[in-house]
């Protein structure tokens, strides 16, 4: 294998990585709350091949070594958070966050995760009581980190800021069931994709490090509202992803052709004699 | 053939960099062997002088950055930072591959303007913006290395990056109001009068080999700027970069057939004419 062809066969398998994540945001481009990834790619150097320092000839403009470069690779994936567009449902458990803010949810273990798929369920216990999960069981919390519990028929409304209240079925009886806790990511690069469309941060990282509860921010709860009834749609810019897809296509089209082209010049190198 | 390979090399790491962004595109300089003088020897009258010079072959000599301003792509990322520079030499009309000849003869390069960053082994310069924040607040590529301030010392921003505008001299102040943030941070943006004796390292990054007084900060009246929510794009040309691979692979291919001739043609002197 020549130089050529190990820089192009590493730029292809960056290529491809970066393929597979567009596939990704393709493949949700239905999905609720999705948020959607992009590669970073940086140029490998291979090396610099070192020149004696009686090379130097007149004219020559840089310092001593050839520079040969290796193709290039990705670094890391980035996370779009931009807020996708309302979709109404009408159903009293899809919610949905208008501005920058994500639900907070328990899981078995009692580890906090986050995020903007607000199409929630009712869990019910032996006591007939309803509890507010989402699809794969993890509970909603409010503010006070206490699960949402709603008694059998009892009608749920949550208010723009959040605010919930249970109102009996003949309307007499209404509880106060404290206001559905929202958090807004500050460092919004500290959190991580991990699957069912959930949001958590890195292990070692403090959670109050990547997101602060709307009630401790300077402007407090301005600027995010709760919408019963909607759901957001997933950010995927589908004509930003194709213009990216045939980006990579033509660019991994032509680092092959610079693979074939450096084979060709090795099995010149190889006939030299015969 | 080594010289052509190494320029089929150089294009195809610009291939594969095609949408790297901040990357400056290779670009390989052959040179002339010294060249050798042609004398007759030996015939009936030999000539009294000699017959000419004779070239013996290029070799790669050097692997040149062209400097040449890359597009700009918008990508919304208040993270994303691309520097824009036109900057002006008195006297000196630059061309479309950054260059000045001047009529006695010299050669001006148009300086460049980079990102100052602090890597373990020193100072190192990009063009390449594609940030991000770290916990701590600290301004970084994206691969961790920081991203240094007019005063020496890494950015740091306690804000969210949301609330934060960079104005087109580096300065950060807040979206909303415009006052600046706490402390003044201002990117450090490194003029370079003489970009050549930039060494590439890898990662986008370079090195300055050169003089002290080839780095001064920018100043203001310097025509560049920096612009948030944009990316510099990779100043590669596909087309002229697939041309140029056919054009190095079939120069290659010639090479290969003169030394195929000769190596016939000393067959024949040392097989047939030379048999003993």
């Amino acid at each position: 294998m020549n130089h050529s062809m190990i820089a192009a066969s590493v730029s292809m398998a960056a290529l491809q990585r970066k393929l597979d994540l567009i596939a990704d945001n393709v493949a949700n481009v239905n999905t609720v709350g999705y948020k959607s990834k992009s590669g970073v790619f940086e140029e490998i150097l291979s090396g610099i091949q070192p020149q004696e320092p009686d090379f130097a000839r007149e004219g020559r403009r840089t310092p001593f070594g050839f520079p040969m470069g290796g193709g290039a690779r990705m670094v890391g994936i980035r996370l779009d958070l931009t807020p996708g567009t309302p979709q109404q449902t009408g159903l009293p458990t899809d919610l949905m966050l208008e501005g920058n803010g994500l639900f907070e949810l328990r899981t078995a273990e009692g580890g906090r995760v986050f995020t903007r798929h607000g199409a929630f369920q009712w869990q019910i216990d032996d006591a007939g009581n309803r509890w507010l999960v989402t699809s794969s069981g993890y509970r909603v919390v409010n503010d006070d980190d206490e699960p949402i519990v709603v008694p059998a028929g009892y009608e749920w409304h949550v208010a723009g800021d959040g605010t919930m209240t249970a109102v009996s079925p003949a309307g007499d009886d209404v509880l106060e069931l404290g206001i559905l806790k929202v958090v807004q990511p500050v460092r919004a690069d500290l959190l991580r994709a991990v699957g069912d469309n959930l949001l958590a941060v890195a292990d070692g990282v403090d959670p109050d490090e990547a997101v602060v509860p709307l009630d401790e921010l300077p402007a407090g709860a301005a600027g995010v509202t709760v919408r019963q009834g909607y759901l957001e749609a997933s950010n995927v810019d589908l004509i930003a992803e194709m213009t990216e897809l045939t980006n990579a296509l033509r660019a991994y089209q032509l680092s092959a052709r610079a693979l074939a082209s450096g084979e060709q010049m090795l099995q010149m190198a190889a006939n030299l004699r015969g | 053939m080594l010289a052509q390979q190494r320029r089929h090399d150089a294009v195809t790491h610009n291939i594969a960099n095609l949408n790297t962004p901040g990357y400056k595109a290779m670009a390989p300089v052959n040179r002339a062997f010294p060249e050798m003088l042609l004398a007759a020897m030996g015939g009936p009258n030999p000539p009294r002088q000699p017959i000419g010079p004779i070239n013996t072959g290029v070799l790669a000599e050097e692997n040149l950055t062209l400097f040449t301003q890359g597009m700009l792509q918008e990508t919304y990322r208040p993270l994303d930072l691309a520097i824009v520079s036109d900057i002006e030499v008195p006297g000196a009309v630059f061309d479309a591959s950054g260059k000045y000849v001047a009529p006695d003869g010299t050669v001006i390069v148009q300086p460049q303007v980079y990102f100052t960053v602090r890597t373990p082994q020193g100072e190192r310069y990009t063009r390449d913006g594609s940030f991000r924040q770290e916990p701590d607040g600290t301004l970084v590529t994206f691969d961790g290395m920081p991203v240094l301030g007019v005063d020496g010392e890494p950015i740091v921003v306690e804000e969210s990056w949301e609330n934060v505008r960079v104005l087109p001299d580096g300065r950060l102040v807040l979206a909303l109001t415009g006052e600046p943030l706490p402390g003044n941070p201002q990117l450090l943006l490194t003029r370079v009068e003489n970009p050549m004796l930039l060494v590439r390292e890898g990662d986008g990054r370079y090195r300055h080999d050169g003089p002290e007084d080839n780095l001064a900060p920018l100043q203001p009246g310097d025509r560049a700027e920096v612009r948030q929510g944009y990316l510099e794009r990779s100043n590669v040309d596909p087309a002229q970069s697939a041309v140029d691979l056919m054009a190095a692979l079939r120069a290659y291919e010639a090479n290969q057939k003169v030394i195929q001739s000769y190596d016939r043609s000393l067959e024949k002197a040392v097989n047939e004419i030379g048999r003993v």
